[in-house]
């Protein structure tokens, strides 16, 4: 027997899709296609904006692979994700847990917990820098009121980097939250109810039951914020420019900085083809994972 | 032993009461069917039971200890919910070990256990397989299994065949009264099935609006209906209902239908004595119609009926037809060769009569 496949009736549809989805192709043109392609191009140039552009070559790569800085900027960026990403996690996930269960004023927690996600990332940094102050900052006047030592929560190169992830889990956490939430509410009472017949303790359902069924929603919640840590850059760039030495300055942050503050065009878009890849073999890496796992 | 007793208990969500004063006792190793429409808390009763619902009022006793404020892991019940409620990331082994393991057993006595319910469900070749692989019928078995495979004393069942189809259900049900047979277990059952209700419980307990309108034997709520809405509910089709009135005649009590158009004599006793005059419905089953007269020599009444309709099912058939302004169904024989529309006399004895009173629903006489 012939099985008719319909392909969608190409014929007779005419330009109209086309036209309804222009505004969209116009954007990925212009905003997404063209730097890209564009950044391949530069990558084997030198370029300050102003005078005409160089061939150079692999010279750009070469320099890569010899720069400290970026090294550096790139290791910056997996301590801020190994804080990030945990924090994140679990205390996301801790949250949406208790907003799952029967509380007062579930729904105003709910919003309030989200709030921080949809303001300004700058605004946001902004108060935390007041917050994180060293003479005057709340944090550390809290901590001077209770006879305890003070934190150079952004002056200390040890302490800048983990103050600023904690700053970027209380930003994002509410995402998640909303995301671990919608996981939660998936799983049926009756597991539970079953499980507590059973004699299973609070703790003992939450690992043998919760857990296992989020387990997808587990692994999103990581790719995500693996793919936001890595394009850290508002925070470092309004509180700390990158400082103290240089602890703070992200690969995103010294991409940025070699355009726009040393007008290094050519060698800054190899920069970041050189970190987007990155980026795409460790998400490849958590998808692989995934599929292993379910 | 593993009686279940209830005092007065009741449970309220807020103004809504979802089960009033329940006040019976479920004895040692019986199979207690809890029957009644949807909304009508029996789901409520059973998982006051399993202590997954707090009790409002009233005391719950379970082999005769008050367990009000017991924890239901410490009560030594089983349930087995209506979508199985079986964990998806677990193959059917670790489904049934699962309460053994929380509770500290030691690997090998888990294995014996697992297995020998395995054994009994017969669902051995499935132990390694994850629920998400198995079909209705496989589930409900396991869902089984994993409520015998801890012996507790008392099971509980919340509509556990209503996923499946007919035929299905036909076979579980067989499999759970000869597993009842077997476990001698306490057993409390919830269904709004009454097939299932009749052919599973040794008693069974009808409710409606939250409140027990009865508790007997399958074949003593047939046959003795406390009221209508027990009368209405089981049997299938339903009684019929054709209202009229209690009267006193010179040839003693009889019914009288509402129109004036019939009356037929009561069997002579007291009994009708303190509800003459009072507006009450006659009801008849259809199967207690016969389109011949009886030959047993009892007091009998006809009907004269117009044949609306008839539903063959083989083995008999069921008329609709309509009796003055009333529509009543009659069950026949199979070899009635009848053509609707038509008129025909149906005939039933008088003893086959319920009456209940209008206004309270109670059965009289
Ligand atoms: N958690 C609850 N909160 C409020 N009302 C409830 C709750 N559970 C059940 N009810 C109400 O109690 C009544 C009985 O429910 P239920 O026992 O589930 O009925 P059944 O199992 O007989 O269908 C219904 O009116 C239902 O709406
Ligand atoms: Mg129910």
């Amino acid at each position: 027997m012939k099985i008719q496949v319909n392909k969608g009736g190409k014929k007779g549809r005419g330009l109209a899709p086309y036209i309804i989805l222009s505004p969209y192709l116009l954007h990925l043109l212009l905003f997404v296609l063209f730097p890209i392609v564009f950044s391949v191009v530069l990558a084997f140039h030198k370029w300050n904006i102003i005078s005409p552009m160089e061939y150079v070559g692999l010279d750009n790569i070469q320099r890569l692979f010899q720069d400290r800085l970026f090294w550096k900027s790139v290791l910056n960026t997996l301590k801020f994700l190994i804080v990030h990403i945990p924090l994140q996690i679990v205390i996301a996930l801790a949250l949406a847990y208790f907003l799952n269960e029967k509380i007062l004023m579930r729904g105003f927690f709910r919003a309030t917990f989200f709030l921080p996600v949809v303001i300004s990332g700058v605004v946001v940094t902004m108060v935390w820098q007041q917050l994180y102050g060293l003479e005057t900052g709340l944090l550390n006047r809290a901590l001077i009121a209770l006879h305890l030592p003070r934190v150079e929560w952004l002056s200390n190169p040890y302490m800048a980097m983990i103050s600023i992830a904690v700053m970027a889990t209380w930003k994002n956490v509410g995402l998640y939250v909303i995301l671990f939430l919608t996981g939660l509410q998936t799983v049926p009472r009756s597991y539970y109810e079953a499980a507590e017949v059973e004699g299973a303790s609070a703790w003992q359902q939450f690992r043998y039951i919760t857990l296992p069924a989020i387990n997808p929603t587990l692994f999103m919640v990581a790719v995500l914020s693996t793919i936001g840590g890595f394009s850290l850059f508002i925070e470092p760039y309004i509180m700390t420019d990158g400082g103290p030495l240089n602890s703070t300055l992200s690969a995103m942050l010294y991409i940025y900085k070699q355009a726009f503050g040393y007008y290094q065009m050519g060698y800054s878009a190899t920069l970041g083809l050189f970190f987007a890849l990155l980026i795409m073999s460790v998400v490849a890496v958590q998808k692989l994972v995934i599929e292993k796992e379910s | 032993m593993a009686s279940i007793r209830f005092e007065q208990v009741s449970k309220r969500y807020g103004k809504v009461t979802a089960v009033a004063q329940a006040d019976f006792e479920v004895k040692d190793k019986e199979f207690m069917v809890l029957v009644g429409p949807s909304g009508c808390g029996k789901s409520t009763l059973l998982r006051m039971i399993a202590g997954l619902e707090d009790i409002s009022e009233g005391g719950l006793f379970i082999g005769g200890e008050r367990v009000n404020d017991l924890p239901p892991k410490d009560r030594d019940i089983a349930i087995v919910f209506q979508n199985y409620a079986l964990y998806p990331h677990m193959t059917v082994y670790d489904n049934l070990a699962f309460g053994l393991k929380i509770r500290g057993l030691k690997k090998e006595a888990i294995r014996e256990k697992v297995l020998e319910a395995a054994r009994i469900l017969e669902i051995e070749a499935l132990l390694d397989r994850k629920p998400k692989a198995m079909s209705g019928g496989q589930l409900q078995r396991v869902a089984i299994g994993r409520a015998i495979v801890r012996s507790p004393k008392v099971f509980l069942f919340d509509e556990p065949l209503s996923n499946l189809d007919a035929k299905l259900r036909g076979q579980m049900r067989l499999e759970i009264a000869r597993l009842h047979k077997k476990l001698q277990t306490t057993v409390v059952y919830v269904t709004h099935d009454q097939v299932e209700a009749m052919t599973l419980g040794d008693r069974i307990a009808v409710m409606q609006q939250g409140i027990i309108q009865q508790i007997d034997t399958p074949q003593n709520l047939y046959r003795r209906p406390a009221n209508r809405f027990v009368a209405g509910f089981i049997g299938s089709p339903p009684m019929n209902f054709i209202p009229g009135a209690i009267n006193q005649s010179s040839q003693g009590f009889v019914f009288e239908d509402d129109s004036l158009t019939y009356a037929f004599p009561l069997p002579a006793s007291a009994a009708w004595e303190p509800h003459t005059g009072r507006r009450v419905e006659m009801g008849l089953r259809p199967e207690h119609f016969s389109a011949r007269p009886p030959q047993d020599g009892l007091p009998y009444a006809s009907f004269e009926v117009e044949v609306q309709h008839i539903e063959r099912l083989g083995h008999e058939s069921f008329a609709f037809a309509q009796w003055g302004k009333y529509a009543l169904a009659a069950r026949l024989s199979a070899d009635e060769d009848l053509e609707p529309p038509c008129r025909i006399t149906l005939w039933a004895s008088l003893d086959k009569m319920h009456f209940f009173d209008l206004e309270s629903g109670r059965a009289v006489g």
